[in-house]
């Protein structure tokens, strides 16, 4: 039988990791709305900026490198302005990346800009592993080691804060969305292209303005996974393909059924890690989840093809 | 003019024989082969026999990605599985027998990359490109949780677990010269294979339904079984790859080199040097090879290139560096030949003119 502390912990845990996802995915679901891409190149982005913010706060004497090399001379700043610097980076980089993507390849087949999103993330990987090779580093949080206990479950402050920015960014994003000018051009641009151009919304301004606030989600998601596991280029990626899977439920297209399947993939991985259903390896635990995914692009399909028929009869 | 006595005569056949680019290109490839092997370093020579076996590993994905127009993210995984199957086999055997022959070994690899790839095409072969990348992009995750993990498959990072070089109808491949040549003839056979393959009638099927889907649904075309069987092909062709790179190190191999980076790294060959050519494809997958390696003191981060690749091959277009050059060289024919026409027309009009003006008021 369930054992409910078991369950209890599992739930909250699963709503920190899910929340932590959904950010990420809200990034991915702005990017590929506005340029018909899988926007890969937010893990690179999510990368540099969690290195950078690590570089900035860390205490130099817990790094790998301390004392050998002078990337690892870290600085230990305050962390507010380390969190700000870091979202800048990734607004930077996704402006730069958004200049070539939401230009000379604006029309191009969504594949094809798929793979140069892929190239993005590489270099920006190879970046940082040129600066930092192999590193895998502990990352201070920026809300503190605090704990609380939440419904029987021991949560910390950086899982609290999680949430709640994830929340914060709901409303946020809800209300620019339906209620903002900006919010009519974005829809209007995601629906289609040409006909926005044709009414005489700036495309291009606007959809740069889209990917760098993805780009500053996706430095925020940086510097807030790597406190709850380690700041290394593979744990970065690992937590991008969560997302992802993520925004392929909500079909790339829908915020909120985006949301739903970061918090699923939350659920299923903390559960299956928790214990609720015993003692599952990790390898099973991949099985499991890639199964999920599987079942969701099924259903993503079935309902895009539903849809398809409709409007053609 | 007649030729000395000791001059070279062709047969009679070939007297008007001009050997095209081609020819000539296969004839100097030939030649540095048989030739460079005898005055480098082992390893050189080693390193370009896991570009060969790369150059294999990226015709299979450019089969996936060139003719069946699908991103598979899952490179690494496939040519890993084989890799560690094959080095199981090899070491071990199966069940407790005793460790099997080259042969039945690579044949066991293969076989679990091409059922693995095929089992990936069978649901997702219906669904649209990008998400064909997420979900392959999962198998190969799952892969880096699972079978790589296992170290009674992998043989782990011991260094006293050895995988034996072949030993082929008494022939034993156990040093690195014998293992670069055989590693080259398996490229080549692989080259001619894809070369064969897509101007068969299976092959143009591939092409067609790329192209269009509706079109070769019409014409009888399964777009399904094709895309599966594209899938097959490109599994077949990196199990190739990885039953010959499991004895190339002589010990497992680490897992890093079977991980999602190298996933990019792998698909960035195709994307740099296009689908057009097999020459193309093989020249990059070994430069990709080399490179790092000659610019170590350069520090050229093997993301970087990968990226680097990704971004200019797709900046190229489809065609890729192979089908730009071609295209830049036919471009340069062309011009030539029309110079030639004209000049040749200027030749043949010259002494026309004067009549013309006769005959003109």
């Amino acid at each position: 039988m369930f054992d409910p502390f078991i369950v209890k912990a599992s739930l909250v845990t699963g709503v920190a990791l899910g929340a932590l996802y959904g950010i990420l995915a809200v990034g991915l679901v702005l990017s590929f709305r506005m340029s018909r891409m899988v926007a890969f190149v937010h893990g690179g982005i999510a990368l540099c900026s969690a290195f950078l913010y690590w570089y900035l706060t860390a205490d130099p004497a817990r790094t790998s490198g301390h004392g050998t090399n002078l990337a690892y001379a870290t600085k230990e700043w305050p962390k507010a302005p380390a969190v700000i610097l870091a979202m800048l980076l990734g607004v930077g980089l996704a402006a730069l990346f958004a200049w070539v993507a939401t230009g000379r390849m604006a029309n191009w087949p969504r594949v094809t800009v798929t793979t140069f999103a892929l190239g993005g993330m590489l270099i920006f990987t190879g970046i940082t592993q040129e600066i930092w090779p192999g590193a895998f580093e502990i990352v201070p949080s920026p809300f503190g080691r605090g704990r609380v206990t939440i419904w029987g479950a021991n949560v910390s402050h950086h899982q609290i804060a999680v949430i709640g920015i994830l929340v914060f960014l709901v409303i946020v994003l809800h209300f620019v969305v339906t209620r903002t000018k900006t919010g009519v051009q974005m829809r209007a641009i995601s629906d289609d292209v040409e006909a926005a151009e044709i009414v005489g919304i700036p495309v291009r301004k606007v959809s740069m303005g889209v990917w760098c606030l993805s780009g500053a989600l996706a430095g925020l998601g940086g510097v807030l996974l790597t406190p709850m596991t380690r700041l290394g280029a593979s744990v970065v990626l690992f937590v991008l393909i969560r997302s992802l899977a993520g925004a392929v439920l909500g079909g790339f297209r829908s915020l909120p059924l985006a949301l739903l399947g970061a918090m699923l993939f939350g659920q299923v991985e903390a559960h299956t890690a928790g214990g609720t259903f015993g003692k599952i390896s990790s390898g099973w635990r991949e099985v499991i989840l890639m199964a999920v995914l599987f079942l969701g692009v099924l259903l993503v399909v079935r309902r895009k093809r539903s849809q398809f028929r409709l409007a053609e009869t | 003019m007649s030729s000395s006595p000791t001059s070279l005569r062709l047969p009679a056949g070939l007297s008007g024989y001009r050997p095209t680019p081609q020819v000539m290109g296969v004839v100097v490839l030939a030649l540095a082969i048989g030739i460079v092997p005898h005055f480098v370093r082992e390893y050189w020579i080693f390193l370009s026999t896991a570009g060969f076996l790369t150059a294999i590993t990226v015709m299979g994905l450019a089969v996936i990605i060139g003719w069946a127009g699908q991103v598979t993210l899952a490179g690494a995984a496939l040519l890993g599985t084989s890799v560690y199957i094959t080095g199981y086999l090899l070491r071990e055997g199966l069940a407790g027998s005793a460790p099997w022959p080259f042969i039945p070994a690579m044949i066991g690899g293969v076989a679990c990359a091409t059922v693995l790839s095929a089992l990936v095409a069978i649901p997702t072969a219906k669904f649209s490109g990008i998400y064909v990348m997420v979900l392959t992009m999962g198998l190969q995750v799952t892969m880096e949780r699972t079978l790589f993990t296992y170290t009674w498959i992998t043989g782990g990072a011991g260094a006293d677990v050895r995988v034996p070089r072949p030993k082929v109808f008494g022939f034993h491949f156990n040093t690195d010269t014998r293992y670069f040549y055989l590693s080259f003839v398996v490229m080549v056979i692989a080259g001619v294979l894809m070369h064969s393959l897509r101007r068969s009638r299976h092959g143009r099927a591939i092409h067609l339904v790329r192209t269009d889907r509706q079109a070769a649904a019409a014409v009888g075309i399964s777009p399904w079984r094709y895309r599966v069987i594209a899938f097959a092909v490109g599994g077949f062709l990196i199990g190739i790859a990885g039953a010959f790179t499991a004895p190339l190190y002589e010990s497992p191999p680490a897992l890093t080199q079977y991980i999602l980076f190298q996933s990019l790294f792998l698909l960035a060959i195709p994307v740099v040097a296009g689908t057009q050519t097999i020459v193309g494809l093989a020249s990059v997958a070994v430069a990709f090879q080399i490179l790092p390696a000659a610019l170590q003191s350069h520090r050229l981060s093997v993301y970087l290139l990968g990226g680097a690749g990704l971004i200019g091959g797709t900046l190229l277009g489809p065609r890729g560096m192979a089908g730009t050059l071609l295209d830049v060289l036919q471009q340069r024919r062309d011009v030539a030949r029309l110079r030639q026409v004209a000049g040749a027309d200027e030749e043949t009009e010259a002494p026309s003119r004067p009549a013309e003006s006769r005959e003109s008021p």
